[in-house]
């Protein structure tokens, strides 16, 4: 989103701006260049006490108060909406319908400002029975689906784990949907960056 | 497409050749859309002549759905169905109603305001995108709709109903140990309420499809790239008709370049490599059941299908080859087994020839004559 030079609006449900704002720096990215709204979702208190650099843009709080986030959101400029830990949701007691009703909304606030780019991104976790069926509901509602997970043989100092790109159930309503091929990858974390390569392709193994 | 794909109760369904059916279900899982399945289905309508009544509660259709002539929408995505999870229950009875009755209207409407190439009293095609975010309002509302828009609809003719149904939503999960609750029992309520059900698995199934659904108790990748092809895969249609047989088929299908539906039949004793092509397979036997009224009973339903007459080929599934071609056979019923003859030729008795060597002493005396016995 930085290098199309699209705004990003990033709700997370796990953590707080100082961690992304970190995570950004070491990758070198620079805040004050791009345009980063930051939504609060895992702390429903009033942060407005923060330094700037590290306060939210908005707090999300109850449930009843969602629609005036919506609202909220919809009034922003056209941007890439990135979510993080939706299945979060379900760890605070609300259930799958109320869970995928934000994040229907969500998208129907990108798909209403038809602008190329934006786009909504949403991350979880798939580690039990609880999370499943959320992650197949999202899977329905979605173009792309990106599975990371651990290598099946075990764990390696060269390779962080692997990446299962398929298509979503809403992919054959894409021009594109004859050309794109399902791939895996495996992927190693460094300080800076993420290294994708094919498996076996690793610079270390050649 | 060949005569045996022509004879397939799914492609007569599909094409509206002899078979009515009011209402169809169509449900997939995460694992295989039926998306696909579903436009094609609406697209071949469009092309013989029907009028579409979009329903569309999550999602639009594929631009050309939309944009064609023989499509009236009903966009319910962003102020009605799709309500905050506090919304009154009133609330939500009221808009059942609603929807109800413009979806009546559209099925009886003129052709006002838009160009349609069609005739106002052509057939017609309700299609919901998706039944999920209905259901999860409200599941009792979600059946009165659709059997309130099932009498308005004429049986005779070839309209009828079609909707997407996810069934691992609306089943009970099976890993977890928890009793089962009432979401299980949506997805029969939904299937009992159907002319037709079609269930949609991926092409990989196959290798382990067994009527009544037979696992090899191999855990699923939640995400597996053999399952990604939502162009193509197996569907299983069980078919209540007017006479009150049941018929259920097996049948593999794809999406064709021009986004058409193919439906090939399936030899569930041929293993099937999901990436080939399906166009390979020989006849189905499909089974009929017969049943008294209009409910069918279950242990009837449950009952495997006679064994093919065929008996099986043991080496059907190997990677080399075991068979003979006919010049093999000629040769090998022309090699001469060289003591046949030997064999055969004197049955009378049998004698040793043996020959002295040099060093043998022959007595002819018997060696135990000194033996006082």
């Amino acid at each position: 989103a930085f290098d199309n030079k699209l705004p990003v609006t990033l709700i997370s449900f796990t953590q707080t701006y100082s961690h992304y704002v970190h995570i950004l720096r070491k990758m070198g990215v620079n805040l004050a260049n791009h345009q980063i709204q930051f939504v609060n979702a895992l702390l429903p208190l009033d942060l407005s006490s923060l330094p700037a650099a590290t306060r939210p843009h908005f707090t999300l709080g109850p449930k009843e108060q969602w629609p005036e986030f919506l609202k909220w959101l919809e009034s922003q400029p056209p941007s890439v909406i990135i979510i993080d830990g939706l299945c979060s949701l379900l760890d605070q007691g609300h259930d799958l319908s109320t869970a995928l009703w934000f994040f229907t909304a969500c998208q129907r606030i990108v798909e209403s400002h038809e602008v190329s780019g934006a786009r909504l991104v949403a991350n979880m976790f798939v580690d039990d029975d609880n999370t499943e069926p959320l992650a197949h509901a999202v899977i329905r509602r979605s173009h792309y689906v990106l599975s990371f997970e651990a290598l099946a043989s075990g764990a390696s100092s060269d390779v962080s784990g692997q990446l299962t790109a398929v298509a979503g159930h809403l992919h054959c309503q894409l021009p594109a949907s004859k050309t794109f091929k399902p791939t895996v990858l495996h992927y190693k974390v460094s300080d800076t960056t993420v290294l994708f390569f094919s498996p076996g392709q690793s610079r270390i193994v050649l | 497409m060949s005569n045996s794909s022509a004879a397939l109760s799914i492609r007569r369904i599909a094409t509206y050749q002899q078979y009515s059916a009011s209402l169809v279900v169509l449900s997939d899982t995460a694992r295989q859309p039926a998306l696909p399945l579903q436009e094609a289905l609406v697209r071949e309508s469009i092309k013989r002549g029907l009028r579409i009544v979009a329903v569309c509660t999550e999602r639009l259709f594929s631009t050309d759905i939309m944009c064609s002539p023989n499509t009236v929408a009903i966009d319910w995505r962003t102020s009605t169905i799709l309500l905050p999870p506090a919304a009154a229950r009133t609330t939500v009875v009221d808009r059942f109603k609603d929807l109800a009755q413009e979806v009546g209207r559209c099925i009886d409407a003129k052709s006002e305001g838009r160009a349609m190439e069609v005739k106002r009293d052509s057939d017609v095609l309700v299609v919901f995108d998706s039944l999920e975010l209905m259901l999860q309002v409200s599941v009792s509302d979600t059946l009165a709709l659709l059997r309130d828009i099932r009498h308005k609809l004429d049986l005779a003719s070839k309209s009828r109903i079609l909707a997407r149904f996810p069934r691992d939503v609306f089943t009970r999960n099976t890993k977890a140990s928890v009793p089962a609750d009432s979401s299980c029992y949506i997805a029969s309520n939904l299937c009992e309420l159907a002319d037709a059900t079609i269930d949609v698995h991926p092409l990989s199934s196959l290798d382990t499809w067994m009527p009544g659904w037979y696992s090899n108790d191999q855990p699923q990748p939640f995400l597996s790239l053999r399952d990604c092809d939502s162009r193509r895969g197996v569907l299983r249609l069980e078919h209540k008709r007017q006479s009150g047989k049941v018929c259920f088929e097996v049948a593999t299908f794809e999406i064709s370049d021009q986004l058409l539906p193919e439906f090939s039949p399936v030899n569930s004793n041929t293993n099937v490599n999901s990436n080939a092509s399906t166009s390979n397979i020989g006849p189905l036997a499909g089974s009929e059941i017969r049943t008294t009224g209009t409910t069918t009973d279950p242990a009837l339903a449950a009952r495997p299908p006679q064994p093919s007459a065929q008996a099986t080929d043991p080496a059907a599934n190997l990677s080399f080859n075991l068979n003979l071609t006919d010049k093999q056979r000629r040769d090998k019923a022309g090699v001469a087994l060289p003591y046949l003859e030997a064999r055969v030729a004197d049955v009378s008795g049998g004698e040793i020839i043996y020959q002295l060597d040099d060093e043998d002493d022959w007595d002819e005396d018997d060696p135990d004559d000194d033996l006082e016995i």
